[in-house]
């Protein structure tokens, strides 16, 4: 038996989301319908309110309705830091867990030139025009401890010695409470290389 | 066809649905392969750390065609050392030169060994440039693009050091003062010589080349410029 048309097209649509083949798109379409309806009416308007409004901030680049995001707005946080992330997640991890009192830039994601993304479609154009006007006094580096973050963080370390802005990247290694032996190499040769003196 | 513990670097990847990647690979005895790599985004996947670009890995893999299936990837007992600061721009660079000039399913067992042995080099972040144009020179050749860095275009004459030419893509150097393309790229006699000899320890060579190389390689990229050049700074 095949759905009505709507019923297939709700359906479908659901399949947008992460992690949702046709199975639980199914599954999610009922529940709305047999459960849920006023939930789901919720979820259409905030929808499409959403899709409508939410932008870039101008400043950092995160997601955000109004021009300038809640951070970029408040005058109780210290501009002369900035800490540069991959994306709008990462604000809200680090956030949660060091309340950090400085400005964030949000990159949207890292340096990869062979998908196509260079420093000008990660917005590194506005970051330098930040930098030259000179507010900006040490720039914290916490992209991913990959292959393309670490690039990423190397491109901007370079752009912001050229401005006399220092700059300092996130120690990346071995995961707390982690056991040597099981770390793979990569991680392991990151720890080695960034590894601290003692005492 | 299955495929065992296959020495590979990671050309490149992209995600694919909600948790996989497809990954390009660049394996010693099978070439270039896409393989779809099932899981390997999620929170828990141990392969995150495996699967990266300039490790030498072991992947395991079923299937034939344009995309296998990995089922297996871990490091090799090879040491490499990790890419960092300057090197990186210039391992993308290489990687994307290499996406780009290779065939999938062409075996190359001497360009991986000497791409593996750039990677090793171009960690000390010394001479990259020398080290990239030397890399090139040596890809075009094993592809069968050798350059003429010897004698004049169609000739035995052997270059003067001390002439100036034109170089002609596939048929080499001609003297400048016989033909007047100002378009053209005009190149010293000692640059092409000490380039034949690996030598670019000379700075205005080292420039001459640089603008060789990019022309060639141009030519044999097509059309689209190579993204990664916008990575150095
Ligand atoms: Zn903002």
């Amino acid at each position: 038996m095949s759905h009505s048309p709507l019923l297939s097209q709700l359906i479908d649509a659901l399949r947008c989301l992460p992690g949702v083949g046709p199975k639980s798109a199914q599954r999610m379409a009922f529940h709305l319908l047999e459960r849920d309806r006023q939930g789901a009416a919720k979820l259409s308007l905030v929808m499409k309110e959403a899709m409508e409004h939410i932008g870039h901030c101008s400043q950092c680049r995160t997601l955000s309705e109004d021009e300038l995001c809640q951070h970029c707005a408040d005058p109780a946080k210290d501009r002369s830091l900035l800490c540069v992330v991959e994306t709008p997640a990462d604000v809200m991890a680090l956030d949660q867990a060091i309340g950090f009192k400085g400005l964030y830039f949000v990159l949207m994601g890292h340096l990869s030139p062979l998908d196509g993304i260079g420093p000008k479609e990660l917005g590194l154009d506005l970051l330098e025009a930040r930098l030259q006007q000179g507010e900006v006094k040490e720039i914290i580096l916490a992209t991913n401890p990959t292959v393309e973050g670490e690039t990423t963080a190397h491109y901007i370390s370079k752009m912001a010695g050229e401005y006399g802005v220092q700059a300092s990247r996130l120690a990346h290694g071995i995961p707390l409470g982690g056991e040597l032996e099981y770390i793979d190499g990569g991680t392991l040769a990151h720890a080695f290389s960034g590894r601290q003196r003692m005492g | 066809m299955r495929v065992q513990d296959q020495a590979a670097f990671i050309l490149h990847y992209f995600p694919y649905r909600d948790t996989s990647q497809i990954i390009e690979l660049f394996t010693r005895d099978y070439g270039r392969i896409a393989a779809v790599s099932r899981g390997s985004r999620s929170a828990k996947s141990k392969l995150k750390g495996v699967l990266q670009p300039f490790r030498y890995i072991q992947v395991s893999w079923s299937g034939k065609g344009e995309l296998v299936s990995l089922n297996r990837a871990e490091e090799s007992d090879v040491m490499m050392p990790l890419l960092t600061g300057n090197a990186l721009p210039c391992g993308f660079y290489i990687n994307e030169i290499l996406m780009r000039l290779l065939h999938k399913h062409d075996v190359h067992e001497d360009i991986f060994n000497e791409y593996q042995q750039l990677l090793v080099s171009l960690a000390d972040q010394q001479n990259l440039e020398i080290k990239l144009r030397l890399f090139e020179k040596y890809l075009l050749q094993q592809l069968g693009f050798e350059l003429n860095l010897s004698h004049e275009a169609g000739s035995q004459q052997a270059l003067d050091a001390h002439r100036q030419y034109f170089y002609y893509i596939e048929h080499g150097p001609v003297l400048a003062e016989q033909h007047t393309h100002s378009e053209h790229l005009v190149i010293s006699g000692k640059s092409l010589l000490d380039f034949q000899q690996g030598d670019l320890s000379d700075e205005k060579v080292r420039r001459e080349i640089k603008s060789l190389m990019r022309m060639v390689v141009a030519y044999y990229l097509g059309n689209k410029p190579l993204k990664s050049r916008e990575l150095f700074r």
